[in-house]
């Protein structure tokens, strides 16, 4: 596997916090970030498409508790 | 089980220390686990821990549980390069059995803190962890291990955990430290046996189990067991306990948790440490 796999999946995370710390509606959430994981290919998308909202709803919160940012 | 030890992870708080205080004075506590990223020196501390620590150190007894390194994050970072470097400081002064940290990552962007997340079963996030877990033994220079994440998103989280561990561990040589709680909170939420769940693991692999309460949230179906360690052990975590452990047969270390400050008046106090002899008694009996 190459760098550009590390760069897609630190983006990929890099856009599941913040879009869970946003505490938007789950759904939404969630179609969102199928939107973003179609760049890394199709087994990524079914990965995200198992996640189900109410899970994405209690991370957002897990996020929102425990998160802190600074200087990574 | 008689030849596995019994012990808690240690907390720097007052209502822990009256909480486990006739435990320590009685023997009863055999092994403890101190999150040594918590709290890097000894100054940072009540005065009655860092004597804890040493005597447990010294007796070959203290496990190493971080809860920063975040293993599976895909950049590596200066932050991951500083915690390794003051990981290797706090094992010169105090001599570790082991340390263990948590699958999943938690930074990212500019996290530089947070609750671990999953991350996708893949041949990229299982090279990056097996780097991560090796600069982490070569670190610390004593065995590495990872915890089970209570956390799932989805169906594929729950199924890919236990062989994602096994990869990873594999390229260390690591152990896992299988969390019940974790593993009771991914049963309840994803509607699945325990039991059969838990086999799913690299059960050869569990050196440690741990043991906590939690709560739920929301209703219905949308009622989700949560890893909060804010309440007593439940009865159907405890009744996990034999069964699981009978099916490790590298079990060395059995450890209670609870987060510090949790512990509202004498009652809860008293509970918590009726809650370790029930657990030590579970152990001790198979």
């Amino acid at each position: 596997m190459s760098e550009a796999d590390d760069d897609d999946l630190a983006r990929w995370q890099d856009a599941l916090l913040e879009i869970l710390s946003r505490g938007d509606d789950p759904e939404e959430s969630k179609a969102e970030l199928e939107r973003l994981s179609m760049t890394m290919g199709e087994p990524h998308v079914a990965y995200v498409r198992t996640f189900e909202p109410r899970m994405i709803a209690l991370a957002g919160r897990l996020v929102a508790k425990w998160g802190r940012r600074g200087p990574c | 089980m008689s030849d596995v030890a019994v012990g808690l992870s240690l907390m720097p708080t007052e209502d822990f220390l009256r909480a486990t205080l006739p435990l320590f004075e009685t023997n009863a506590v055999d092994v403890v686990e101190w999150s040594f990223d918590t709290a890097w020196t000894d100054e940072e501390l009540p005065s009655w821990m860092p004597p804890l620590l040493d005597d447990y150190a010294e007796a070959g007894r203290l496990l190493g549980h971080g809860i920063a390194y975040s293993p599976l994050s895909a950049r590596f970072t200066a932050r991951q390069d500083d915690w390794l470097r003051r990981l290797r400081v706090a094992f010169d002064r105090r001599a570790y059995r082991s340390v263990s940290e948590h699958f999943g990552f938690m930074t990212a962007s500019d996290f530089e803190f947070g609750a671990p997340m999953p991350v996708p079963y893949t041949d990229s996030t299982v090279r990056i962890g097996r780097d991560r877990l090796r600069r982490l033994k070569e670190a610390a220079r004593v065995d590495v291990g990872l915890e089970n994440l209570a956390l799932a998103l989805g169906t594929r989280d729950v199924d890919d955990q236990g062989p994602f561990l096994e990869e990873l561990l594999s390229a260390v040589d690591g152990f896992l430290v299988l969390d019940v709680h974790n593993l009771y909170c991914q049963a309840s939420n994803f509607g699945r046996d325990a039991l059969a769940l838990a086999e799913r693991y690299p059960l050869a692999r569990v050196r440690q189990l741990h043991v906590s309460g939690g709560s739920w949230s929301g209703d219905g179906a949308l009622r989700i067991r949560q890893d909060t360690h804010d309440d007593r052990v439940p009865d159907e975590v405890l009744a996990l306990v034999a069964p699981i452990a009978a099916r490790c047969p590298n079990l060395a270390h059995v450890i209670l948790e609870r987060v510090g400050g949790t512990l509202r008046d004498a009652a809860e106090e008293a509970a918590f440490a009726e809650d370790f002899r029930v657990l030590r008694k579970i152990v001790r009996e198979g």
